[in-house]
């Protein structure tokens, strides 16, 4: 290798160390941009969303019945409910998409059938698919929403359009956008005004793993540094679970479930799960477990079995003490779906 | 201010969307393609011909006889060494007579010495066309109504010919040539003195050296002098007319109504002529107004001669009269209303003629007397606020409904603005902007006609009974009335927008029952009886019909209907704000379910 060469490697070396730098730099320095926004008007109320026993009845059907549920600020809560129990309904009755039966919706103390404007103001959000105009760019989406807010909102779209990544794309006609470019563009006209209420209608929908990872990043980062309360439905429990500090269940339009990640955590010991035996031999591990009068049964790799966490290690000793050689032990990833299927009728139903 | 600063937002949001803009300005060079196409298709079209009715009247008499005057690849014949063109208005005339040696024959004919006679008759009257032939060489001419009767030439020649011919033989060539009145024959032509003869003959002479000096030396005096002379012969006829049938119902009292209805008939006419044809004639000579050229002023007569006519015919009834004809009780249902339409017809007439009249009296003409004029191409286009009205149904009716079909109504909805002031905002960005295409393509057609005809025209002031008033000050308010059209249209289709939620509904019904009310008029205002039709919107629809001459509308208020301009503009304008309630209404109601 020639010095010549050695030399152009280390220069090229370089120059993508400054462009990693560099990008690294530009996200920091947004981020901080957008808390020291967002702490600026901050005006500490506990309680971003209150909703007391709201109920929603349509056709004479009951949709929502007498659900209560607070957001504080700081705090991302989740909405978990199988498909027509009423997360959605809910959301739109948040958003003030839908009109309120009986029961009440206050936003940063503004209740929202009675001040609108002002409750309206505090809130950004997702409703279903981020449907945008089509024939307009996303920039000109973006403007056309930030012009409805007081003040001079158009500054703020450069700073949310490249926190959502869409700078290189967002001159061109949505028409021309994926469905994950929709919902970044959406996510960015819910930040546009800086909101201290967040409410995502399953956000991820459409989005690439990457894009559900920075997704997450960025809720958690608003709720964290700037306060911002996070309110989002989602089927996606993995979802919950790695970015939500509480969640409320919903099932049939009745919240049947309310809790923090901590009790969900906390709770697993006590779960049964299914584990996975991989051993030398496969017909007397069955015998075994049968023998205990297990729910068990042979699968390709080994034999499976539906135990409580904590008599895990019994098992295992047991078996080497039988002579049989264990090389895993697979402990299935069913921590919040169970939970969940068995908390809710869900499609063991039809869908009301 | 936010209001408006949103609307203004609206505005731009709307022409975002290509389809839109490219039926915006589609609209908009309408107003300018319009007027160029007018000025084209008058270019090429130059056979306009303003004549009056009775000008009118001999050309199609002439077309009749003569069998067309036009050019059907004939060659010029010469007779006498005068060459007649085939487009010469007696070139039919004279090439019959010049070849009547041909075709004549002896079998014809009882006595001989008749086919001679026949034969000197052809001749003079072939001598008479080919001298007028040389001067009169279009049918545009005005004199040309003076010269199709040769039954002087005829006369003189039985005057001539009476005393040194026998009469039987005379009649005979007569009736080959033309027919005679055989009972007052002897009494006329043969039992008089040759003195009176001669009187006769000195008087036909008399009058053919005037026409022949109208003809030649173009003595538009004379013209106007023998005009009228004509029409007091004719007066006269009709006066010994009215002695003959008095005479008959004396005679025949059983066909007194009969005869007194022929009698009124008579009377009419001679009025007609008394207090039309004759001072028309007379107008004419005072401003020497040559009939049959291409001038405002004849079109101004004109007016004048059919209104006086339709005056003449358009009479009220006595209540008892009214009650014997079943079908006027079943027009106008009652005497009361009967009498206020015919008054408002006969008023509209009286109308016709001050206008005409006092146009005529200034020297400046009204805007209906110069047809290919700016001011009157700019009156009849306000027809453009039918176009721009279905360009506000296709944008009210796409604002709100493409909104709910994208799902984009949901964005919208969660920003911090109650949902009648989004609505609102909406609803008069596009109201904006249809005025603003209205405005516009008027303007641009206001310049455009004014490149194409001549701005000078706009300088004319527009006449009414009461006087003149300059053209803007008459049209502006004409141009807004007629923009009701487009603020209800627009408004209708905002509603069924906002309630229907569908595109192709909310646009295509109030064009359908556009549609159905054109048809609808065009079916009922032309019946009896449509009387209610006056009360629903149907006729009002297209206010600018109100302006425009023969329209429908015009027609059901003849029949006596009750229509009226201010009703419509308060019924569609009253609709209007009903329809935008209700559209704010069903907005604030619903449940944004899509």
């Amino acid at each position: 290798m020639s010095s010549a060469q050695k030399a152009f490697y280390f220069f090229y070396l370089f120059v993508i160390i400054i462009q990693i730098d560099g990008t690294l730099l530009i996200y920091v320095r947004l981020i901080e941009k957008l808390s020291v926004a967002f702490c600026a008007g901050k005006d500490i109320s506990l309680e971003l969303l209150k909703i007391e026993s709201l109920t929603k009845v349509m056709k004479k059907k009951k949709i929502l019945d007498d659900i209560s549920l607070t957001v504080n600020s700081g705090e991302i809560v989740g909405f978990l409910g199988p498909n027509g129990a009423g997360k959605t309904t809910t959301i739109k009755m948040i958003m003030g998409l839908f009109s309120i039966t009986s029961g009440q919706i206050t936003v940063c103390g503004h209740d929202i059938e009675k001040d609108f404007e002002n409750a309206m103001k505090n809130v950004g959000g997702i409703v279903e698919n981020p449907d945008l105009y089509k024939r307009l760019s996303g920039r000109q989406n973006l403007e056309y929403f930030a012009s409805m807010y007081d003040g001079d909102t158009t500054k703020q779209i450069d700073e949310v359009v490249e926190l959502v990544k869409m700078a290189g794309r967002v001159n061109d006609k949505v028409k021309t956008y994926s469905l994950g470019m929709r919902q970044r563009v959406g996510l960015a006209q819910a930040l546009l005004h800086r909101p201290k209420l967040l409410v995502l209608d399953e956000p991820t929908n459409g989005l690439d793993p990457i894009g559900i990872k920075e997704l997450r990043d960025l809720l958690k980062y608003l709720s964290k540094n700037a306060d911002v309360g996070v309110f989002v439905s989602s089927h996606l429990l993995s979802e919950m679970e790695l970015m939500c500090d509480r969640i409320y269940i919903i099932d049939n339009g009745v919240i049947i479930g309310e809790k923090t990640i901590e009790q969900v955590k906390e709770s697993e010991d006590e779960k049964i799960f299914s584990y996975n035996f991989v051993t030398s031999d496969k017909e007397k591990t069955y015998e075994y477990f049968k023998s205990l009068e297990a729910n068990c049964e042979q699968v390709n790799g080994g034999v499976t079995v539906v135990m409580q966490r904590d008599q895990i290690p019994g098992l295992i000793r047991a078996l080497v003490g039988m002579d049989i050689d264990i090389y895993a032990v697979n402990q299935s990833q069913r921590t919040l779906e169970q939970d969940f299927i068995s908390m809710t009728t869900g499609t063991k139903t039809q869908i009301r | 201010m936010s209001f408006i600063k949103q609307t203004g937002l609206e505005i731009k949001n709307i022409f975002r969307s290509k389809f839109l803009l490219i039926i915006g300005i589609l609209i908009l060079v309408l107003s300018i393609a319009m007027p160029i196409i007018g000025a084209i298709s008058a270019k090429s079209s130059n056979d306009y011909y303003p004549g009056g009715p009775t000008v009118m009247y001999e050309k199609a008499m002439s077309v009749a006889y003569d069998g067309g005057y036009y050019d059907n690849g004939q060659e010029p014949i010469t007779v006498d060494g005068v060459t007649i063109m085939p487009d010469n208005p007696f070139y039919w005339n004279i090439q019959d007579l010049s070849q009547m040696e041909n075709y004549i024959d002896s079998s014809f004919f009882e006595h001989p010495e008749a086919m001679d006679i026949a034969l000197d008759m052809g001749e003079m009257e072939l001598q008479y066309y080919l001298r007028v032939a040389q001067t009169v060489t279009t049918h545009e001419d005005y004199r040309i109504s003076l010269l199709w009767d040769t039954s002087m030439l005829y006369e003189k020649f039985i005057y001539e010919k009476a005393g040194t011919t026998d009469r039987d033989i005379l009649i005979e060539a007569l009736n080959y040539r033309r027919g005679v009145n055989t009972e007052t024959f002897d009494e006329t032509y043969i039992n008089i003195t040759p003195q009176e003869r001669q009187a006769e003959i000195d008087k036909i002479d008399d009058y053919l050296n005037r026409l022949y000096d109208v003809i030649e030396n173009d003595n538009f005096e004379e013209y106007i002098a023998i005009s009228i002379q004509q029409q007091q012969n004719q007066i006269e006829g009709y006066e010994e007319q009215i002695d003959i049938q008095e005479q008959t119902i004396i005679e025949h009292p059983d066909q007194e109504e009969e005869l007194n209805r022929y009698i009124e008939d008579l009377q009419r006419q001679i009025n007609l002529i008394e207090t039309n044809n004759i001072p028309v004639l007379e107008y004419r000579l005072e401003k020497h107004i040559v009939p049959g050229e291409d001038i405002w002023q004849n079109r101004a007569l004109s007016e004048i001669e059919q209104a006086n006519q339709q005056l003449q015919y358009t009479t009220i009834l006595s209540e008892e009269e009214y009650n014997k004809e079943p079908y006027l009780a079943r027009q106008y249902k009652t005497y009361a209303r009967y009498k206020a339409a015919m008054q408002a017809q006969i008023d509209e007439y009286n109308n016709q003629i001050l206008v005409a009249q006092n146009s005529l009296d200034a020297d400046k003409p009204d805007m209906k007397f110069v047809p290919n004029g700016a001011r009157n191409q700019t009156f009849n286009f306000l027809y453009y606020s039918v176009y721009v009205a279905l360009f506000a149904v296709v944008l009210g009716g796409w604002l709100m409904a493409s909104e709910f079909q994208q799902g984009t109504v949901r964005l919208l909805m969660i920003r911090p603005k109650t949902r009648t002031k989004i609505l609102m905002s909406k609803f008069t960005a596009a109201l904006v902007i249809c005025f603003g295409i209205y405005i516009a393509g008027t303007i641009l057609n206001i310049i455009t006609n004014g490149i194409c005809f001549g701005f000078s025209d706009y300088a004319f002031p527009n006449y009414t009974a009461s006087g003149d008033i300059g053209f803007f000050a008459y049209y502006i308010p004409k141009f807004f009335a007629s923009a009701v059209t487009i603020v209800f249209g627009y408004c209708v289709a905002f509603m069924l927008s906002t309630a229907v939620k569908h595109m192709a509904v909310s646009i295509s019904v109030p064009i359908v029952c556009f549609v159905g009310s054109i048809i609808g008029m065009s079916i009922f205002a032309y019946r009896e009886a449509a009387h209610w039709l006056a009360w629903t919107p149907i006729p009002y629809v297209q206010i600018s019909q109100f302006f425009t001459e023969h329209s429908p509308v015009q027609q059901m208020m003849r029949n006596g209907a009750p229509v009226s301009l201010g009703y419509g503009i308060g019924l569609l304008l009253g609709l209007s704000v009903i329809c935008t309630f209700i559209s704010i209404w069903v907005f604030r109601k619903r449940d944004i379910t899509n």
